[in-house]
């Protein structure tokens, strides 16, 4: 095994991790400001991906103008969510968020499959938003998507962190994790927050197809192939922290990328879930989070 | 004490059928098991394959093992609130590893049951092991993720599992043209799905039900009645899996052929929208539901597209259109219409203000305990030591020190924030300190967990009454005297008669602690969910006693009592003291502190900054008249 090819498993892994991260950001922008961990989203992931091949393999869009319109779609896909998910619980249960993640994975389902009968489950090829020739790095090829990702992840990080410990509508959102009932108290409009913040995940989550075309190409199973990848980042990161999504979706990026080299493929899933349940047990909080998933 | 549960066979009017359904598929403690119908339905079931044969009679095997599987789940997730999405791979796991050793080894059913059960447990462990620290939520997220890892690891073991092209030359439980061939695998399947169902009704009518229930919606409380919360869980996950493990088994020899695919998302689908489907935490509710889901795959076949559709969008379908159902289980404030308008028909009541001395306490609390432990009274139950508590940079106790003697009633006293629940909870092993000794009877309670202090001596309540809804009043007072009378869950499920006697004792002791207390037969007999707030604080202090703490810490006992329930509450304290527990509680309410306490500390900044001991309500010392003019209760 020679050091380039060792160049080529992190250039991917590294890549691999800012896809992840975006998923992992979009799971935890709600689970941030709401608490809720809407499983849902992944199927988000996979809409983002077919819509992008609806509108430019089928409706020859430019694929700028495609973006523009994925992003849309998914602020109203995610409100859509709240809509379905979440708003119809609403005081009706004292568990609220199992009962939201259970209708949350649910419709998840129902939506991969109506996805996978309306096209098919073979991948659907996509042209590229950017060149698909490879970038030459000392000697490692690196796809230019994954440049794109890195910079999308980089810029995401700054934003997130700017918004959540700056500005009032991030203290807001902190606010309404720990006690949404004396938010409400304060005047603020809680459910329309909410739902605000549902859209923007659901945008995250639908961009994350976008970009994702040239890596995956567009199926019914992309977003939840990235499910235990995403959710092994937020485990290791630590639930509801921006840092740590990041941060874990790069770790988890090196294994995914770095595994293959070395063992068979089928490998990195069984030791993501072995990694999760390692940490779960061993640091509830996660590697670099304080916020503690703790059992009582 | 009548025993209120089970019916002896006799045939049902056809007036009360419907009653007869309602009571199996009840959340209550002792479902009314008919066993007459339960008899006639086993009997109809086993003659099934003489009159159908072929692929029908396949399905409906398939049908009757994954009820058995699903009963299983409902012990987690209905009874135990343990969100196991991870049932569909430990089905998988028994069926591989029984269908490896028949078509590798030529092992026989018999051979391989005890080891697909061994498998099916040490799987279920793996999965759920991380439920001992983290929240419901996240324990559902990893639990699902075993089912999208499970084809990986069948990949990954190819050489033996067959890997994507599947296992095969799996012999069947009879071989083809014999008599049983057709007979015999359904009778096993219906075997499996009887004795899945008779695992979990034998274990949930005794003491485990209620240790379960409390542990889904009141698990500080059980902690705090000194029942290891650790072992209970470890239990769920052991005794869910066995019911898969048999599911799995079966499996294997029905289909002679396994492929990973089986034990997906439509499965998980099945077995988890079953049990929510009609009445999670009931007998007859996951019967039913996954009987009617499994049958539905069946139909579309399991392998459609169709069929992940319509399981995943009844599952949202039947949360949102039942949340009543559904949230029965997962809560007990959302419940129906019904239980909303039966609650708080029964007012709390002044509990008769001329109780009788609780002479009998003391006996009745010595005949539930086994172990009928020395009297050794020490005259200081409880003496904190110099304990510190920072959270963050906020120093919640400094080094505050004190001792409660035995037959005192002490008050906690303090503005707010001055550290009276950090208190109580490091007292009552909730929160660990940062320096500093809490000693119960002279003995260390460092590094101990809530249960471990409870059992040395130690109860309390909590300020929002931490008492589970459906049970009764009666049974919620019994988890007190759990952890020392709740007999094996190996017991509980094979030798029920065994258990029963035990279950017996530990109810009259109970229902003698409830008469001591002043509750009438029917308050004993009424559900939780339907009393006031002051009744359920009551019910909490005779749980406390129950555990035959000798020490019983209250947090803000008075918060929201009208003025009658604080009489009653007060009375009911005074008459526990006279058979020699200390309380402390936490309390902001003057007139209530002082008509029933005899000592009062005063914190002040995590500090006792004086104590004063035999408070007279008439004389009262000048530092505490100025702490009580200070805070803004009325005197």
């Amino acid at each position: 095994m020679n050091l380039t090819t060792l160049g080529v498993g992190i250039a991917s892994g590294i890549g691999l991790g800012s896809a992840y991260a975006l998923v992992a950001v979009s799971f935890t922008l709600i689970v941030a400001s709401t608490g809720y961990f809407i499983f849902a989203l992944e199927s988000l992931v996979s809409i983002g991906g077919v819509l992008t091949y609806v509108l430019s393999a089928d409706a020859h869009l430019p694929m700028l103008l495609v973006g523009v319109l994925v992003c849309i779609g998914g602020l109203i896909a995610g409100a859509a969510l709240d809509v379905i998910a979440r708003r119809p619980f609403e005081g009706r249960t004292t568990n609220i968020g199992l009962v939201v993640l259970l209708a949350s994975i649910g419709l998840s389902i129902a939506i991969d499959a109506t996805v996978g009968l309306l096209f098919g489950s073979n991948t659907l090829n996509v042209p590229g938003y950017v060149s698909a020739n490879p970038l030459i790095v000392d000697g490692v090829a690196i796809n230019p998507a994954y440049v794109v990702m890195f910079g999308a992840i980089v810029v995401l990080t700054i934003v997130s962190e700017f918004v959540f410990r700056r500005t009032s509508t991030g203290r807001n959102l902190r606010a309404t994790q720990l006690d949404s009932e004396g938010v409400r108290l304060l005047g603020l409009n809680v459910g329309l927050m909410t739902t605000c913040v549902f859209g923007v995940s659901g945008l995250l989550a639908m961009f994350a197809g976008y970009l994702l075309t040239p890596i995956t190409s567009a199926s019914a199973t992309t977003g939840s192939g990235l499910v235990i990848p995403a959710f092994a980042a937020l485990a290791i990161g630590g639930f509801g922290s921006f840092r740590g999504a990041i941060g874990g979706s790069i770790a988890v990026g090196l294994v995914v990328g770095i595994v293959p080299l070395y063992m068979q493929s089928a490998y990195v899933d069984p030791i993501l879930l072995a990694a999760i349940v390692l940490v779960l047990l061993v640091r509830p909080q996660g590697l670099f989070g304080t916020t503690a998933a703790r059992a009582l | 004490m009548p025993e209120p549960t089970v019916q002896p066979p006799t045939p049902t009017p056809p007036a009360v059928r419907g009653n007869a359904l309602r009571a199996l598929l009840s959340a209550k403690q002792r479902p009314g098991v008919n066993w007459g119908v339960a008899l006639a339905v086993l009997i109809m079931a086993l003659l099934v394959p003489f009159i159908t044969g072929g692929y029908v009679l396949f399905q409906l095997e398939l049908v009757l093992i994954y009820i058995g599987a699903a009963s299983g789940l409902n012990l987690a997730v209905g009874y135990a609130g343990e969100f196991l999405l991870c049932q569909a791979t430990v089905i998988g796991m028994a069926a591989y590893v029984s269908g490896i050793l028949s078509s590798m080894h030529n092992w026989s059913p018999i051979e391989t049951l005890p080891l697909a059960i061994v498998a099916a447990i040490i799987w279920q462990l793996i999965i759920s092991i991380s439920g001992l620290r983290v929240r419901g939520l996240y324990l559902g997220i990893l639990s699902f993720f075993s089912v999208l890892v499970f084809p990986d690891l069948v990949l990954l073991t190819s050489n033996i599992s067959g890997g994507t092209g599947g296992l095969i030359g799996i012999s069947p439980f009879a071989q083809p043209g014999s008599s049983d061939f057709t007979v015999l695998p359904f009778e096993i399947a219906v075997a499996v799905a009887a004795v899945s169902a008779l695992i979990v009704r034998n274990l949930v009518v005794s003491g485990w039900g209620i240790r379960l229930r409390y542990l889904r919606d009141a698990p500080h409380s059980l902690a705090s009645a000194g029942v290891n919360i650790t072992r209970t869980k470890l239990t769920v996950y052991v005794v869910s899996a066995i019911p898969a493990a048999l599911a799995g088994w079966a499996l294997a020899y029905f289909s002679e052929s396994l492929t990973s695919s089986v034990f997906g998302l439509s499965l998980t689908l099945i077995l988890f929208a079953g049990v929510q489907l009609v009445r999670p935490g009931s007998i007859a509710g996951p019967i039913i539901g996954a009987g009617l889901l499994e049958g539905y795959s069946q139909l579309v076949g399991p392998f459609s597209q169709y069929n992940t559709l319509g399981l995943g969008a009844l599952l949202t379908l039947a949360l949102i259109v039942l949340p009543g159902g559904f949230g029965r289980f997962l809560s007990r404030n959302s419940g129906s219409a019904a239980a909303t308008r039966r609650r708080r028909i029964l007012s709390a009541g002044p509990v008769t203000p001329e109780l009788n001395p609780l002479v009998e306490l003391r006996r009745a609390r010595q005949d539930a305990s086994a172990a009928g432990q020395a009297e050794n009274d020490t005259a200081v139950v409880l003496e904190v030591r110099d304990i510190v508590k920072s959270f963050g940079g906020n120093r919640a106790v400094d080094g505050a020190g004190f001792t409660v003697g035995t037959g005192r009633i002490v008050a906690l006293m303090g503005e707010n924030g001055s550290g009276k629940t950090t208190l109580v909870n490091i007292i009552s092993g909730f929160l660990r300190p940062d320096s500093g000794q809490v000693l119960i009877k002279g003995r260390p309670t460092t590094g101990m967990v809530a249960s471990q202090v409870a059992r040395l001596g130690c109860a309390r309540t909590f300020q929002v009454p931490q008492v589970v809804g459906e049970l009764t009043v009666r049974e919620n007072v019994e988890v007190g005297l759990l952890y020392r009378s709740c007999v094996g869950p190996a017991r509980a499920i094979l030798l029920p008669f065994i258990a029963r006697r035990a279950d017996r004792v530990r109810r009259e002791a109970a229902v003698r602690i409830c008469e001591e207390m002043g509750l009438s037969a029917e308050q004993i007999d009424q559900e939780t969910d339907t009393l006031s707030l002051g009744m359920r604080r009551i019910v909490e202090v005779a749980r406390a006693i129950a555990s035959s703490a000798d020490l019983i810490c209250l947090d803000e006992p008075a918060a929201g009592l009208n003025d009658d329930e604080i009489d009653s509450l007060s009375q009911v304290l005074k008459d526990v003291r006279q058979t020699g527990e200390a309380i402390l509680l936490v309390e902001h309410n003057a007139r209530f502190v002082l008509s029933t306490c005899d000592d009062i500390i005063l914190l002040r900044a995590g500090k006792v900054e004086a104590f004063f001991s035999d408070v007279d309500e008439d004389n009262l010392p000048p530092a505490l008249q100025r702490h009580l003019r200070r805070a803004t209760v009325s005197v």
